[in-house]
């Protein structure tokens, strides 16, 4: 008798974390992408728009926000190119460290130009495996709206940004042809000099 | 690509390099778009003289187009601005019609028909956005540049145009259509020359962000206003479809 409810228990068990693990395993829906992006902008709006937080706070928040959402290392290796395949391991590895820097600070140090601008998502495409385009409109007071593209791919972590593209133009894309045209004009230790030049710059400028 | 190849043998000839931008430039436009790293390098063989044409527009902002846009942000107030923003539209809607007319597209041409129909009378000359605020015209910008990518037309190589800026082969031919086709450039000099500096100011002032933005940013400005001046374009020929995946390596 024991044993019997034991077994059934054991395998009451087993089958929920079959379901669970199906259900955390399986293809994420283009509705899932569409509700991460409403609600991590709506995280950054409500984060913009609290009155009593200081300056400093509200960008250490979204800095952490940031690193979690966004798929630094790979969007640095993306924009690297063929260079990243010719640079050294010790040249990748401070690459990489000076370029999640300079991403996170070029992004979240703007949050001060910040007006009252909203977000509508226009639609969603989904791009087949795992990644999909999140197309919003930001919505600014008095000015024509813009249209901005999130790229996104679902990863073990969950939804990761790879790309974000205003009126056509992605940050990846012009990223990748400064970066490779630095390089070819002046070689890539030049490049990870500048970027470290530009990470000085910021942290003096944000302290 | 063998016609780049000839151009790019003939570029130490210093005097000459204007006017072999200038005009060979249109016999690239053909060539097949590639896309990223690949295409930039192929896509711009004057980069020597762009690069020299670009470091002159930035002395030539510096001291003369971005003063002024800051002078007018500052004194002229907000409405008065938009009211000079909608004129300028205004006068453009005839070489958006003729363009959308061209690349097939009625739809953008009756827009853009009717708004400037209604904002020439009711809208008393342009000042006011009558049709924006009171129809759902809404009229996307076309001209010749993307005229021609609409029919097929690569941008051919890449050019930095004194003062102007950044343009391509098909670009800047587009412009000089667009300035013979625009019938508002037949009226009084006065009055082009005063609209040619408006839009001048009027466009500076509505970047002064984006381009702080991107000298703040970026490890070398040419490169990234080159690539995002050639995304934007195509973009804005396929009329803002943006959705395709982006280039693997």
């Amino acid at each position: 008798m024991n044993g019997m409810r034991e077994t059934s228990r054991k395998l009451m068990l087993g089958m929920a974390l079959v379901l669970f693990y199906s259900t955390a395993q399986a293809a994420s829906t283009i509705e899932q992408a569409k509700s991460y992006a409403s609600g991590l902008g709506q995280q950054v709006l409500d984060i913009l728009g609290e009155k009593t937080t200081s300056d400093n706070e509200k960008q250490n928040r979204l800095r952490a926000m940031f690193q979690q959402n966004v798929d630094v290392d790979w969007i640095g290796k993306f924009v690297l190119g063929r260079n990243w395949r010719m640079a050294t391991p010790q040249q990748q590895q401070e690459y990489l460290n000076y370029y999640g820097k300079f991403l996170i600070n070029n992004y979240t140090s703007k949050f001060k130009n910040y007006t009252g601008e909203t977000f509508d998502i226009t639609h969603a495409l989904d791009n087949g495996n795992g990644e999909y385009v999140i197309s919003m409109e930001i919505i600014r007071p008095k000015e024509p709206k813009v249209l901005v593209d999130y790229r996104v791919r679902n990863t073990p972590g969950g939804f990761r940004i790879y790309d974000i593209v205003v009126e056509g133009v992605s940050l990846i894309n012009t990223q990748r042809s400064e970066f490779s045209s630095v390089v070819n004009r002046k070689g890539l230790d030049a490049l990870i000099e500048m970027l470290a030049k530009k990470v000085a710059a910021q942290e003096t400028a944000s302290s | 690509m063998a016609t780049h190849r000839l151009f790019i043998t003939r570029r130490d000839f210093p005097g000459r390099k204007m006017l072999l931008a200038a005009t060979c430039t249109l016999a690239l436009s053909a060539c097949a778009t590639a896309t990223g790293e690949d295409r930039e390098s192929k896509v711009d063989p004057f980069e020597p003289v762009n690069r020299t044409v670009f470091k002159f527009n930035e002395v030539v902002d510096g001291v003369l187009i971005k003063p002024a846009a800051l002078v007018y942000r500052d004194v002229v107030p907000e409405y008065g601005r938009e009211r000079v923003s909608n004129v300028l539209k205004n006068l453009s809607m005839p070489v958006v019609m003729v363009n959308s007319v061209l690349q097939g597209d009625p739809g953008n041409a009756f827009s853009a028909f009717w708004s400037f129909a209604l904002n020439t009378t009711l809208g008393i000359g342009g000042v006011f956005d009558f049709a924006g605020a009171n129809t759902s015209l809404n009229v996307r910008k076309e001209d010749f540049g993307q005229t021609m990518g609409a029919w097929g037309w690569g941008s051919g190589a890449y050019i930095v145009l004194p003062i102007i800026g950044p343009s391509s082969g098909r670009d800047a031919f587009g412009l000089a259509v667009d300035t013979v086709s625009d019938p508002f450039n037949y009226m009084d000099d006065d009055i082009v020359v005063t609209r040619t500096v408006m839009r001048a100011i009027d466009a500076r002032t509505g970047n002064l962000q984006v381009i702080d933005d991107i000298y703040d940013t970026s490890l070398d400005p040419y490169a990234t206003i080159r690539s995002a001046y050639l995304q934007r374009r195509d973009a804005e020929i396929a009329n803002r479809k943006s959705e395709q995946k982006p280039e693997k390596e």
